[in-house]
């Protein structure tokens, strides 16, 4: 091996390490988010994460415009379900009725907090079945929205915008993400906490409230 | 390099034609939708077919220029080496594999970068002396079977793509990669002991008479 050789070589390797290590210094965001939900949640700390003005059908079956330039004051705590989900949406609807309670007790702009359970379900969540849900977990109108989004094709790009993927899980039934996101009135995704967090997630979502006043 | 005989010729065209079954998007899909499909099939076959590319161009055509600028910065077959444990290592990040299955641009880089690994790997394969290729062979090995053995380890899914039963599947063969890759290693480091004596005894190449 001679001396010019070797040292091009070496040379073109560092080059190659350094490619791939600034590749992955990209990829996970400087060496601290190695996963898709971590990146995400790194994006909804940055406020990158936006949700785009859906309408949806509630479970009372009234037309819902969220996230347009009339929703401002507006913060929600947002999870994604669907209705036949034996699993994460039960723990998660729990949870939300704890939250409810909670800020039934609560007083002041945090009063505008509320609590939205969307179905990515589009085909198989009707008002009726969303009805059910919201009725086993004693969801109340006026602080808690059950709802599906009008389309498939508004879900779709809701889904897509927040960076939320349901994937069939093979029985019919869907594994996904079971996260609550504070949102603001105008969309934008200000924190996302697992949901046995759901005080944090409320805390979070009473100090955006309390700072809009 | 050696001429090749026709099976062999045959062979190298399958395997440097097998990455285009991708270009039928339900097919891609299918193997894309599972962890281990993706890590254990696409990725070798994309790394394999570079490999029979680059392998059918020194064989049968003549080095293009990309080709022999590459000889002259691959001494001792170091660079190949590199690139393939980079590219090996950067696509075990379950952020990167996510990304190639939601982003159009990560799913080409996916493909570029292993097809072009192989392409690499093809030239420098029989420059690399045993020592190196145990070097490199042990460290991807080892990657391998870490990676192996987190997927399983984890109670919860690493890539929001696959679902945890698959991941752990991905994860059980990697494992056996690296069991593979290993062997591989050990046996070519015996080969070159074995072998070493004759070709000490035969003495440098220089000093036999014409």
């Amino acid at each position: 091996m001679s001396r010019p050789a070797l040292a091009g070589t070496l040379v073109a390797c560092a080059l190659v390490v350094a490619t791939f290590a600034a590749a992955a210094l990209w990829t996970t965001r400087g060496f601290e988010a190695w996963t898709y939900e971590a990146l995400r949640a790194d994006d909804a700390h940055r406020g990158r994460l936006a949700a785009p003005p859906t309408h949806v059908r509630s479970a009372t079956g009234r037309r819902l415009a969220l996230w347009t330039a009339n929703d401002d004051g507006a913060v929600y705590l947002l999870d994604f379900v669907y209705t036949s989900c034996p699993s994460v949406c039960q723990a998660l609807g729990s949870e939300f009725t704890r939250l409810q309670a909670e800020l039934a007790a609560t007083r002041g702009p945090a009063r505008r907090v509320r609590l939205l359970s969307l179905s990515f379900d589009v085909d198989r969540d009707g008002p009726a079945e969303l009805a059910a849900y919201a009725r086993r977990h004693q969801a109340d109108e006026s602080r808690w929205t059950v709802a599906v989004p009008e389309t498939r094709a508004e879900a779709a790009r809701l889904l897509a915008q927040l960076g939320v993927v349901a994937l069939a899980d093979g029985a019919g039934g869907y594994v996904h993400n079971g996260d609550i996101h504070v949102v603001d009135g105008r969309g934008v995704v200000r924190a996302i906490y697992a949901y046995p967090q759901w005080r944090e997630a409320l805390g979070a979502a009473r100090r955006l409230a309390g700072g809009m006043s | 390099m050696k001429g090749a005989g026709p099976g062999r010729g045959v062979f190298r065209v399958l395997v440097a034609l097998a990455p285009t079954i991708f270009a039928w998007p339900a097919l891609r899909q299918a193997v894309e939708s599972r962890m281990a499909l993706q890590m254990l099939l696409q990725f070798p076959l994309l790394l394999a077919s570079g490999w029979a590319v680059s392998m059918m161009l020194g064989d049968r055509l003549p080095s293009p220029l990309l080709a022999r600028w590459f000889d002259r910065i691959d001494a001792g077959g170091l660079l190949g080496a590199t690139v393939v444990s980079c590219v090996s290592a950067f696509w075990m990040l379950p952020a990167a594999l996510d990304a190639s299955l939601l982003s159009e641009p990560m799913r080409m880089a996916k493909f570029a970068s292993w097809w072009l690994a192989g392409a690499a790997w093809g030239r420098s394969a029989p420059r690399l002396a045993d020592e190196a290729a145990a070097f490199f062979g042990g460290n991807l090995a080892w990657m391998l079977a870490t990676a192996g053995l987190l997927y399983q380890a984890g109670e919860s899914r690493l890539c929001v793509g696959y679902l945890l039963n698959d991941q752990v599947a991905a994860g059980q063969g990697l494992i056996v990669a690296a069991l593979i890759v290993g062997a591989a290693t050990v046996h070519r480091l015996l080969r070159g002991a074995a072998t070493e004596p004759a070709r000490a005894a035969a003495g440098p190449r220089e000093a036999v008479p014409p």
